[in-house]
């Protein structure tokens, strides 16, 4: 073993070796996988599988070496010096493993080490394409090992060590950011074992049911995780970037915004196939594409070629991603065309009105949204390299294209389950969306009698009324067909939830969805703004609100001067709340950080924002109104309860005779 | 007294040595591959089309079939279920 350099750490050396072991036993751990498929010895797969514990120990010695030198404050890590100080909370100094470019890289592969010990032991009953899944993870394993223990080495010493480090940044210095990376990371490295299971159907020519039933949960387990992963980026969005908003069309964004759009159109079509033996190399196709998105999101966010507030790390291995990249697209879309003839539709779409054509048409739309997307995101880079001047789209662009694209997948989360397969009659058609359709006209129409005009906002709340009917229509016969078998009504709820969790958990997942949109719609359409400088004792209004300028406070935190205002906050003459909004200093950074207050309600958002204040004890105050933006962040909560009880299996009792 | 640095070199190296002879000695050994099973993905089939005709039931008792539609696809699915039976049973039966 190669001595340590003079000066460096014992947990320095300790993660050097355990990245440099991860390499080795990756590439190890692929070539016996490959050549033991190939010469279909025992032996090798064997040791292909005792390669994934080994490196998946490596890589959990590695991270806990890291974190260990956060803990103990190790400046002679450079990585540690640049992403913590002595005077950061324990919580940052721990989330701080993944605030930088090296340790990101490095939590990465370590849910992917989580990932590959699941996938061994969750395809062992499916010897074939677990051995070539493993060879295919191998392959991602060892390339961002490889990329672990050189370009982006989380251990590189820093001689002689600075007596302080340089502290997260600020803007990373929030719950919602600590948590949101492992949850993105989580739904992005959870596509690599469907990817590994579609290719692994491929090579072994099991393109039948088997891998789709597979990939099905791992993609929305992967898929929960995404979702976590973009509201928590959303709800940091808002608190701590203090615009007012939780999306802005950044390109870090769309990068996850693209493998989500894609892996939801999957999560629909693989129903078609199932039911109807329809879309079998669409299927693959959406997989492939998927896991390409999400090395394609980290090449964005690594290569910086687009500039984003997200883009923390700028290093030029990004390019290398983009090689990676096009290597796992062009093997997996080869063996796709080498494949072809196998994946031929069993079946045919019968009739137009039918839900395989729903889900179809929801398909296309949530593949349109994701070519949108990233048109959108890859539009400067392409004006930069054909007319040499980098020219963003910007917000305009996407809410225009997308807003249409939403209505659209709204309408049809209602058209969709009502459906029956194959063909609808035009009398089911009627029986299954009068009610829902006409309840939703009559409301929207009260509703623009009460003085909502704008169409757009009322297109969004008639589509929205008439999911939520069809979704209830659909739970009250459930309910009532249970019921006429002598069940209770609570009885009846429970066991038809229970017994139909696949289908009701995507009810319960449109509903957050709408939840979602309804809270978007509103809060980007209805906002009210208000800007005031004001002394101790007078008052501004916004909406129904008026502030109330009190004092300025200042405190001390470890590291930060911390200054408030208190304002408070009084609907007519009754005293609502206090709130403190606040701006931090960083002492180390010499970087200021607003700390919104914000009043929320199921009405409204008061957002209240310290612009800035002056020595003879002025204030400027900025607040916002969103209305129902926490309908948001609840029909998130909602979304994530029904995928999980999605993802939980059924139990079937087999039929007589079958 | 031992140097705590030569100390965890030591322990490296021999976790190293361990790791490596867990991972090669497997291939020294020969031990055969068993062949694949077929009746896993009909397993996976049937269960597919298990779930087609429970879907299937919830459909047509919440009205969204008629009787005549329902009685069709239900015999539809029936066949492919008998199908899968059929050779389930002769992947069983075979040595």
């Amino acid at each position: 073993m190669a001595a340590a350099p003079a000066g460096t750490s014992v947990v320095g050396e300790v993660g050097r070796f355990a990245l440099l072991a991860a390499v080795v036993v990756s590439v190890y751990g692929l070539m016996v996988s490959v050549l033991g498929v190939r010469w279909r010895h025992g032996g090798l797969l064997e040791a292909g599988r005792r390669a994934v514990f080994v490196w998946a120990g490596f890589v959990v010695l590695g991270s806990g070496a890291l974190m260990g030198a956060f803990v103990t404050r190790d400046f002679s890590v450079r990585f540690v010096a640049t992403a913590s100080e002595s005077t950061q909370s324990t919580f940052y100094t721990l989330a701080a493993f993944w605030g930088g470019h090296d340790g990101a890289l490095l939590l990465w592969v370590l849910i992917l080490s989580v990932y590959m010990v699941a996938g061994l032991r969750g395809l062992r009953a499916y010897p074939d394409l677990q051995h070539v899944a493993m060879a295919t993870l191998f392959v991602i394993a060892a390339f961002f090992s490889i990329m672990l223990a050189t370009a982006s080495n989380p251990f590189a010493p820093l001689i002689p060590p600075p007596p302080d480090g340089r502290g997260l940044n600020p803007l990373l210095r929030n719950p919602w950011m600590a948590a949101h990376p492992p949850m993105l990371y989580a739904g992005f490295v959870g596509m690599s074992v469907p990817f590994a299971l579609a290719v692994a159907a491929l090579v072994t020519g099991r393109v039948d049911d088997t891998w789709i039933l597979l990939a099905r949960r791992w993609v929305l387990v992967a898929w929960t995780f995404l979702s976590i992963g973009l509201l928590f980026g959303a709800k940091w969005s808002y608190v701590v970037l203090g615009w007012g908003g939780y999306w802005a069309w950044d390109p870090v964004e769309n990068a996850a915004l693209m493998p989500w759009l894609t892996a939801t159109a999957f999560l629909h079509s693989i129903q078609i196939q199932e039911r109807r033996g329809l879309l079998a190399s669409w299927n693959i196709a959406l997989v492939l594409l998927t896991f390409g998105l999400t090395i394609f999101g980290t090449f964005l966010v690594r290569s910086g070629v687009l500039s984003s507030v997200h883009a923390f790390a700028v290093t030029p291995i990004g390019y290398l991603f983009l090689g990676f990249l096009a290597v796992l697209l062009i093997s997996g879309f080869g063996l796709l065309a080498w494949r072809w003839d196998a994946l031929r539709n069993r079946g045919a779409v019968d009739s137009v009105v039918s839900r395989e054509t729903a889900f179809l048409a929801n398909n296309l739309l949530f593949l349109t949204a994701a070519v949108v997307v990233f048109v959108g995101t890859i539009f400067p880079s392409l004006t930069e390299v054909f007319r040499g001047v980098k020219i963003n789209v910007g917000p305009g662009y996407f809410n225009a294209v997308m807003g249409p694209i939403a209505v659209g997948l709204l309408v049809l989360m209602g058209l969709g389950p009502l459906m029956p397969w194959q063909r609808a009659s035009p009398e089911q058609l009627a029986r299954n969306f009068m009610v829902p359709a006409a309840g939703a006209l009559a409301v929207t129409l009260l509703v623009a009698a009460a003085g909502l005009r704008r169409p757009s906002a009322l297109l969004v709340l008639a589509a929205a009324l008439f999911v939520a009917g069809t979704i209830m229509l659909e739970a009250s016969r459930g309910v009532r067909v249970r019921l006429r078998r002598g069940e209770n009504a609570l009885v009846a709820a429970t066991r038809l939830l229970a017994r139909n969790r696949r289908r009701y958990g995507g009810y319960i997942v449109h509903l957050g969805i709408l939840l979602m949109l309804v809270g978007i719609t509103a809060s980007s359409m209805f906002i009210t703004q208000g800007q005031a400088t004001l002394r101790a004792g007078e008052r501004f209004r916004i909406g129904r609100y008026e502030l109330e300028f009190s004092k300025v406070e200042f405190s001390e935190l470890p590291g930060i001067e911390v200054t408030g205002a208190v304002v408070r906050v009084f609907v007519g003459t009754r005293l609502l709340a206090t709130l403190v909004p606040q701006q931090y200093f960083y002492r180390s950074q010499q970087q200021a950080m607003h700390h919104v207050a914000i009043r929320s309600s199921p009405r409204e958002d008061l957002y209240v924002i310290l612009s800035e204040w002056a020595d003879d004890g002025r204030v400027t105050l900025r607040a916002l109104l969103h209305p129902l933006v926490s309908w948001l962040w609840a029909g998130g909560a909602v979304l994530v309860i029904g995928a999980v009880f999605a993802a939980i299996p059924e139990r079937r009792r087999r039929a007589a005779g079958t | 007294m031992i140097d705590g640095a030569r100390l965890v070199e030591s322990a490296l190296f021999v976790v190293a040595a361990l790791a490596a002879a867990y991972l090669v000695r497997p291939v020294m050994t020969p031990r055969p591959v068993p062949p694949a099973d077929p009746r896993v993905g009909l397993e996976a089939s049937r269960a597919a089309v298990m779930r087609a005709l429970h879907d299937l039931e919830l459909d047509w008792a919440t009205g969204k079939l008629s009787d005549l539609e329902y009685e069709a696809q239900r015999a539809t699915l029936e066949g492919e279920a008998a199908a899968i039976g059929r050779r389930l049973s002769g992947a069983e039966a075979e040595p």
